[in-house]
């Protein structure tokens, strides 16, 4: 079975993405978090909009106890990912065309990793102030971190929602970026991120 | 004793009635009363209260105590407005045609230093079932009385979670109903 996956990777024997992240491409870890994180946040937007659609039934009390466990593992996953993030740099950022946008890609990514972690925490708040103790995946429960008050989880609501929208608006954001860099400056920045590509393909044969 | 029960013979009134006052029946104070339940929703505990009951309790040494509580199920309150009307909605307590909930004694048992066994029929919905329920009755110092028990029910004996609530992995089939009630002497009775 070795044999034959290193066979698979071709005669230099190295795996395709390396574990950790290289000065030209994010690893295997990397990659996996991102990836990963990229499809829990999808599944919340849908849990959540479906759920707030709904009247109360069981449907609902079931969607919203997956939405809350998501949630907490996103949380922890996002701590896990920073922890790796500092343990292996990312590939430093390309050279863009203005200051004003590498500022721009700086404070975006900033938000996005606020929002990762700042969702979970005022969801289990809501939740919380809900009289709703949080069950992760029915194994274990959180505490409660704050009383239960209506007018708290009123206003805890809509953050929770108003970070939801920002959180898509910097998504498309992000997306959009990842697409002019892959596109229009024709540089690797998209490419680096993404499984199944080798890295210094674009660099050694420049079109 | 002998002596009351020779008097009463005699039509006696007010010595017939010295049992009773010995006795002594209490009625609630909900205000300074706790009735909490509790169980699980998605897996993690989960609690509620009643605000209004009324009742009587009639506790005698010489064995013939009596308890009568009839909870109000409309007065419900789980702190989530939307969660509440569906309580008392028809799947869960269908408080409209059942208003009450109740609980009346057949046998009151003493245990020794202020603990009591209560036996007796708990109407929840139209479902009435026997329970147990071990407690304590402490008189106070201002005059007043406490009592404190609980009582473990299973939600759907009494059909409570009708429907698409009847499943239990989501919500809790267990329920304990904790009771802390501060009783004051009954006037008049």
């Amino acid at each position: 079975m070795l044999e034959r996956l290193s066979q698979m990777h071709g005669p230099s024997q190295q795996p395709l993405i390396p574990l950790a992240n290289t000065p030209t491409r994010y690893g295997i870890v990397a990659q996996t978090f991102h990836w990963v994180i990229v499809a829990l946040v999808m599944l919340q937007f849908v849990l959540g909009i479906w759920a707030h659609a709904l009247p109360i039934s069981l449907e609902r009390l079931i969607l919203l106890a997956r939405h809350k466990s998501i949630g907490f593992t996103i949380f922890g996953l996002v701590v896990l990912r920073l922890g790796w993030r500092l343990y292996s740099p990312p590939p430093p950022q390309p050279p863009v065309p203005h200051p004003v946008l590498r500022m721009a890609a700086r404070l975006s990514h900033i938000l996005l990793y606020a929002l990762l972690l700042s969702m979970p925490v005022i969801g289990w708040l809501l939740s919380s102030a809900s009289n709703l103790t949080v069950s992760w995946f029915g194994l274990f429960s959180l505490p409660n971190l704050v009383r239960p008050d209506r007018r708290l989880a009123h206003w805890l609501l809509f953050t929770h929602q108003s970070m939801a929208w920002l959180l898509l608006a910097v998504v498309i954001l992000h997306i959009s970026a990842a697409l002019w860099h892959h596109i229009i400056l024709r540089d690797e920045v998209l490419l680096r991120m993404l499984p199944f590509t080798r890295s210094g393909g674009r660099a050694r044969n420049p079109s | 004793m002998n002596r009351l029960v020779i008097l009463c013979l005699f039509g006696l009134v007010a010595a017939c009635n010295a049992p009773f006052a010995a006795a002594s029946c209490w009625v609630p104070v909900p205000a300074l009363s706790r009735i909490v339940f509790s169980t699980t929703q998605a897996g993690a505990p989960f609690q509620g209260t009643f605000h209004d009951y009324d009742g009587l309790v009639c506790m005698d040494a010489g064995g013939d105590s009596h308890i009568r509580v009839s909870v109000n199920t409309a007065s419900v309150d789980t702190q989530l407005p939307e969660l509440d009307t569906a309580l008392r909605g028809p799947d869960f307590f269908d408080t409209r045609r059942w208003p009450q909930a109740l609980f009346e004694s057949e046998t009151v048992r003493p245990m020794g230093q202020g603990r009591y066994r209560v036996t007796g029929k708990l109407t929840l919905r139209d479902v009435t079932h026997e329970v147990s329920v071990p407690f304590t009755f402490t008189p106070a110092t201002d005059g007043n009385a406490r009592l404190e028990g609980q009582l473990s029910l299973e939600r759907l004996d009494y059909h409570i979670g009708l429907g698409q609530w009847a499943d239990t992995r989501w919500v809790g089939n267990q329920v304990e109903l904790t009771f802390s009630i501060v009783v004051k002497p009954a006037a008049g009775k």
